[in-house]
């Protein structure tokens, strides 16, 4: 399997081994229901309610929904509608900090418990949010019903400020193998991988040892990547290690592989042995006018400025940059009234000489873009087509494999807006531009994955499907009716024997 | 509130640009002029000096006219000037380099559509033009100055079979007649070798062109012919700095490979048989473009996730 893709220019990294800190709380929390896009949660607490440490404040409606906990005690002083760090406006549940600490956590778990259907629960539970995108519920990659053959932690970091991930896995080793142990009986994965680049050689090495001290060489592999960047999609990943890839917005469990972050596992073994709720997540802050570059473990709905206000800044913002997320794929803010939520492991401050802004000038030709392309599409042909506005072309040159990863627009040297351009056009032939992914679009990309080809089963997933409409119109499913009707969905699935599409990356039709 | 940038991502971009590329061409390029210069003498400064500025002056003169965007520092076509100077032999008239600048810049670069959207390679393309009417640089007849006397090229008696009328130490040191670049191939080799390591130009296409000449000169002419065919001559320059042009060749690394392929079997064709003499390599050049576009169609890379023939 060809790994494509550009080397990134290292940049000036926080020094790794100092592990965390922990953010002093702000004195209100602006917690967003929604952490990226998709599907809205319902809200379940009022203004004047007071809440826990843990207290769910949203439940999903719907069949994928996330919920959503109370970062801190305190009491829900107002609820306002404003856009979240993805640009996707939704409900804010603003909390003052009191000074009880309260602390309302998830029910424990017995040790009897510790197998597939307690455990999904508790995933489901745990308002976790996949660090890959497209950033849906934790859980819901767990839910077809496939074959897996291994679950993979993604350990890679490609974006060059990003060190979160080796911070994490360096400091709380044994609880992100443990999380990853208990997301592989979820999974019910025959084998578990971690992945990590060239760079992190040292880190796999220590990850290694730690492994054969606990005897489990067999069932647990350490596989390093070149250090290219794009590695953080998990489609990509999924055909990295099976030579499969699923089309776009769909799960990789049809390619017998599950992409899961070591946050997440860190997340799921809090969530399964000390009960917590997904609330923080560690996130890299850096950038060069960033004065305390550093990981820290950041709660949901903490705003930037806060952040901004701990970490401090070299110069003035004006004219620079706030990016809520990598370098090469984050979305540059606008304002500093956002909040962290659970999908970003990066923020940056970046000074005017960081980023790059320059004029676009002639192609040259010179198809440094094509060879980079990690889903090889023909990037100079497929801008060509966007330029002359032919998108029936740009659909049949492969727009929608595009994953926006950016590494075709790094490495142009006529600086072309490559990235930018085809995101664009991606938007027109999918016919979404100007409006977000919204949750029937996602139901109707499922049944395309998901289903075999009897219409019964599609009529009755649409009836068993709760609009958020529905779902705000009073009939709120409880945590138990929604496992059920997820293990309803999966007999029948099950009874259907359910084939999936695939289509073979080589398109020779054989598995490589 | 202060005022916070935005831009789509991805937020940073590779440190180089086209006008680096090319200003690293020229770079790699300035030994051999200097190596020409040497054997040759000062003439040769005159007419490579001739050609880089009368292409940048027909480049922003054309622009001007056509009210294209005017981009002051503008190296490919000093490139474009650069590498037709060093293809021209030293004793040409002063007129020479200008006519074949104007070819190169305004003809096959220019009114194809500017920088990018040429068909053929523009110092290629004006180098076969210049030969087809001044013939005598066809025939390659020069005033070799390091050698005093008039005297012809080495593709003459290697066309005759002569191979040991010029050794193969002159030929690599460049005590040979020729064309100002093409004499001096340790130069050419260094300069070549430094830009692939780079990545400044591609590698693919000279190494599938070196292996195919090889292989063809040898069936042909046997293994004598070699060196003497591969060391006189364009061919490596061509191969190094002419062949690797972004803008005439394919892009995916199959279509690069056959690109080199099938040009190191022409050039090779038409030097066994002594056609076109030194214009051989650039008509090969030339023919070799018009195929790049085809290339580029037969190995165009297949999207991954999208079904085939959807």
């Amino acid at each position: 399997m060809e790994i494509r893709g550009v080397k990134l220019k290292k940049q000036v990294r926080y020094s790794k081994g100092n592990g965390f800190f922990v953010l002093r709380e702000p004195d209100y929390f602006s917690v967003p229901l929604l952490a990226d896009d998709g599907e809205k949660p319902q809200r379940v607490v009022n203004v004047g309610d007071m809440v826990k440490e843990g207290t769910p404040i949203a439940k999903p409606v719907g069949r994928y929904g996330s919920f959503v906990y109370s970062p801190t005690s305190g009491k829900v002083i107002g609820v306002v509608t404003k856009l979240n760090a993805s640009g996707n406006e939704c409900e804010h549940v603003v909390i003052s900090r009191d000074l009880e600490n309260a602390k309302d956590y998830l029910p424990a778990m017995a040790e009897e418990d510790m197998n597939h259907e307690p455990l999904l629960r508790r995933l489901y539970q745990s308002g976790m949010v996949d660090n890959f995108a497209p950033y849906d519920p934790a859980y819901k990659k767990y839910l077809l019903r496939c074959q897996i053959k291994s679950l993979v932690i993604n350990c890679t970091e490609d974006d060059p400020y990003k060190s979160s991930d080796s911070a994490l896995i360096e400091t709380y080793m044994s609880e992100v193998v443990e999380g990853a142990k208990l997301l592989k009986i979820v999974a019910r994965a025959e084998k578990l991988t971690f992945i990590f680049t060239s760079k992190q050689k040292k880190l796999a090495g220590v990850l290694k040892k730690y492994i054969k001290q606990l005897n489990e060489q067999k069932r647990i592999r350490v596989k390093i990547y070149p250090n290219v960047y794009p590695l953080h999609d998990s489609r990509l990943m999924a055909y990295y290690e099976t030579g499969k890839m699923v089309p776009e917005g769909s799960r990789t469990a049809p390619t017998s592989a599950i992409i899961e972050s070591p946050s997440n596992c860190y997340d799921f073994y809090n969530a399964v042995k000390k009960n917590l709720p997904c609330i923080q997540k560690a996130v890299t802050v850096s950038g060069k006018n960033c004065l305390r570059k550093a990981n820290y473990f950041i709660k949901n709905g903490t705003s930037i400025e806060h952040i901004l206000s701990i970490v401090g800044t070299k110069e003035e913002y004006e004219e620079n940059m706030l990016i809520y997320g990598g370098i090469m794929s984050g979305i540059a803010q606008e304002t500093l009234d956002i909040s962290a939520t659970l999908t970003a492991s990066c923020i940056l401050f970046v000074n005017r000489d960081e980023y790059s802004r320059d004029n676009e000038t002639a192609c040259i030709n010179c198809g440094k873009c094509v060879e980079c392309c990690p889903v090889r599409i023909h990037v100079k042909n497929l801008d060509d087509a966007i330029v002359n506005r032919e998108f029936s072309k740009a659909k049949k040159l492969g727009v929608e494999a595009c994953i926006g990863c950016g590494a075709c627009s790094y490495i142009c040297p006529a600086k072309r807006y490559l990235a930018q351009r085809i995101s664009f056009a991606k938007d027109i032939v999918q016919g979404n531009f100007g409006k977000s992914a919204n949750s029937s679009e996602f139901a109707q990309i499922e049944q395309n994955v998901a289903s075999n080809d009897e219409d019964e089963i599609k009529v009755e997933k649409k009836e068993n499907f709760v609009s958020p409409q529905a779902g705000a119109e009073g009939s709120k499913p409880a945590v138990d009716e929604m496992i059920e009707q997820i293990k309803e969905d999966r007999e029948k699935e099950k009874s259907k024997d359910t084939k999936f599409k695939i289509i073979d990356a080589t398109g020779g039709g054989k598995n490589e | 509130m202060s005022k916070l940038l935005i831009t789509p991502s991805p937020h940073v971009t590779k440190q180089h640009s086209t006008n680096m590329l090319m200003f690293a061409m020229i770079c790699a390029l300035v030994p051999t002029a200097m190596y020409g210069v040497v054997v040759f003498g000062v003439r040769a400064l005159l007419i490579i000096g001739l050609s880089v500025v009368s292409a940048y002056l027909f480049e922003v003169l054309f622009n001007l006219l056509k009210n294209r965007k005017v981009e002051w520092i503008d190296m490919s076509s000093v490139v474009t000037g650069f590498i037709l100077g060093l293809t021209l032999p030293v004793n040409v008239p002063v007129y020479v380099p200008i006519i074949g600048s104007f070819i190169a810049i305004v003809i096959f670069k220019g009114c194809f559509g500017g920088i990018g959207k040429n068909l053929f390679n523009p110092a290629g393309a004006a180098r076969l033009v210049l030969g087809f009417i001044f013939t005598g640089l066809a025939l390659s007849m020069f005033t070799g100055t390091a050698l005093g006397e008039n005297v012809a090229s080495p593709l003459a008696y290697f066309a005759k079979g002569e191979f040991s009328a010029i050794t193969i130490r002159s030929l690599f040191f460049g005590n040979v007649a020729g064309a100002i670049g093409t004499v001096s191939i340790i130069c050419i080799l260094v300069a070549g070798i430094v830009l692939m390591s780079f990545k400044i130009t591609d590698f693919i296409m000279p190494v599938g062109a070196v292996i195919t000449f090889i292989a063809i000169t040898w069936a042909l002419s046997g293994a004598t012919a070699i060196v003497p065919f591969l060391f006189s001559g364009s061919f490596l320059f061509v191969t190094m700095f002419m062949l690797p042009d972004p803008t005439t060749s394919p892009n995916t690394v199959w279509g690069k490979f056959c690109y080199g392929l099938i040009f190191g079997v022409v050039a090779s064709l038409f030097r066994v048989y002594n056609i076109l003499g030194e214009n051989s390599v650039f008509m090969a050049l030339v023919f070799m473009n018009i195929l790049a576009p085809l290339l580029d169609k037969i190995f165009a890379p297949h999207p991954l996730g999208v079904k085939r023939g959807a």
